[in-house]
């Protein structure tokens, strides 16, 4: 009788290390195995949103004033602003003059004031044919200015015009050069 | 007879020479300038501040100096300098407040007391203008403001060409 007892313990024993280790087995596999890992990357330090192929534009009264567009953007909630990568700003002129397309390595956009820094290889093309260059740009939207502090080479046909420092204002199409103005007019005869 | 004959011939080279082979031909008009400030819609491109343009031989220093084209194309139009203008060529210098070459003409137009020097000889009026394709030079009095030359016959400038 007591052997029996001995037995009984024994096989209610084995049975609770067999129940342990099988909910042990699938507690690991669970930790380890079942859960996948994420596919995307860590952002950043102080990334909030990281966004591929953005899009922005800027309506007013149901016309189009900009349209901001990157390969790759970065929001940084704290500071609210937005750093750009691959960027081609485009801004609505008055209809004589048409649009004027601005491209750029790099650009922050202010979601505040709508401002837009853009940096590296700033390129400036209107639909008239006027070219300009420099390395960095801001755009004031409340001003539809553009504005560098920077040297800014124009070209339009055969002409060149270059300078430190610019005001450009995008509506109208004038703009000032402020300092170290040099300029090539070559006769052109009318098209 | 023959020393006033003189005289008008001596004028003319003056004059004709002060700013000869101005802005002329296809060379570039190359400007500096401390500031610019253009205008799309007007076809303007105004350069301030200690100006100084080049073209060929000739140089041109003026306070302001405004340079238009016409046209969809870049052609120029029109050149105007406002302020201390001076054009030098070689030895010969062209001074006044005011000066305006229309390239599709050909000519240039000096105003504001201009004054025409070379060595010590002097030619002044009211305008000057200057046709460049022919060489030649008109001197203009005025009410107040009469054509006056002060030539110095056998000086070491006569004969002195453009």
């Amino acid at each position: 009788m007591n052997n029996f007892n001995n037995i009984k313990r024994f096989l209610g024993l084995v049975a609770i290390v067999a129940s342990l280790l099988v909910v042990g087995t699938i507690l690991l596999r669970m930790d380890h195995g079942m859960v996948p890992k994420l596919p995307v990357r860590k952002l950043p330090l102080q990334v909030d949103i990281s966004l591929q192929k953005f899009h922005y534009t800027e309506t007013k009264q149901g016309v189009k004033r900009w349209d901001l567009a990157a390969e790759k953007a970065e929001y940084n909630k704290k500071k609210d602003l937005t750093s750009l990568a691959t960027v081609r700003l485009t801004v609505a002129g008055a209809a004589k003059f048409g649009d004027l397309v601005i491209t750029a390595d790099r650009a922050l956009y202010h979601n505040g004031t709508r401002d837009v820094v853009l940096s590296g290889n700033v390129t400036g093309v209107s639909s008239k044919g006027l070219r300009f260059s420099a390395s960095n740009l801001s755009y004031l939207a409340s001003r539809s200015l553009l504005v560098s502090e920077e040297r800014v080479r124009f070209s339009d046909g055969g002409n060149e015009l270059e300078g430190v420092g610019m005001e450009f204002q995008t509506q109208t199409r004038r703009f000032k050069l402020k300092k170290d103005v040099s300029a090539v007019f070559r006769q052109q005869e009318a098209r | 007879m023959r020393s006033v004959f003189c005289q008008l011939i001596l004028l003319l080279l003056l004059v004709s020479g002060a700013v000869a082979a101005p802005i002329s031909g296809n060379e570039p008009l190359k400007v500096k300038s401390d500031n610019l400030t253009a205008d799309n819609e007007k076809k303007t491109a105004t350069f301030e501040g200690k100006v100084v343009a080049h073209q060929g031989e000739l140089t041109l220093y003026t306070d302001r100096l405004v340079v238009s084209s016409a046209g969809d194309g870049n052609e120029l139009s029109k050149v105007e300098a406002f302020g201390n203008v001076r054009i030098l060529q070689g030895i010969r210098q062209a001074t006044g407040g005011h000066a305006v070459y229309d390239p599709k003409r050909g000519v240039i137009l000096l105003d504001g007391n201009p004054r025409v020097v070379v060595g010590d000889d002097v030619v002044t009026g009211k305008v000057i203008t200057y046709f460049i394709n022919e060489q030649r030079s008109i001197v203009t009095g005025g009410p107040k403001e009469r054509v006056e030359a002060v030539i110095h016959p056998g000086g070491k400038n006569v004969g002195a060409k453009p």
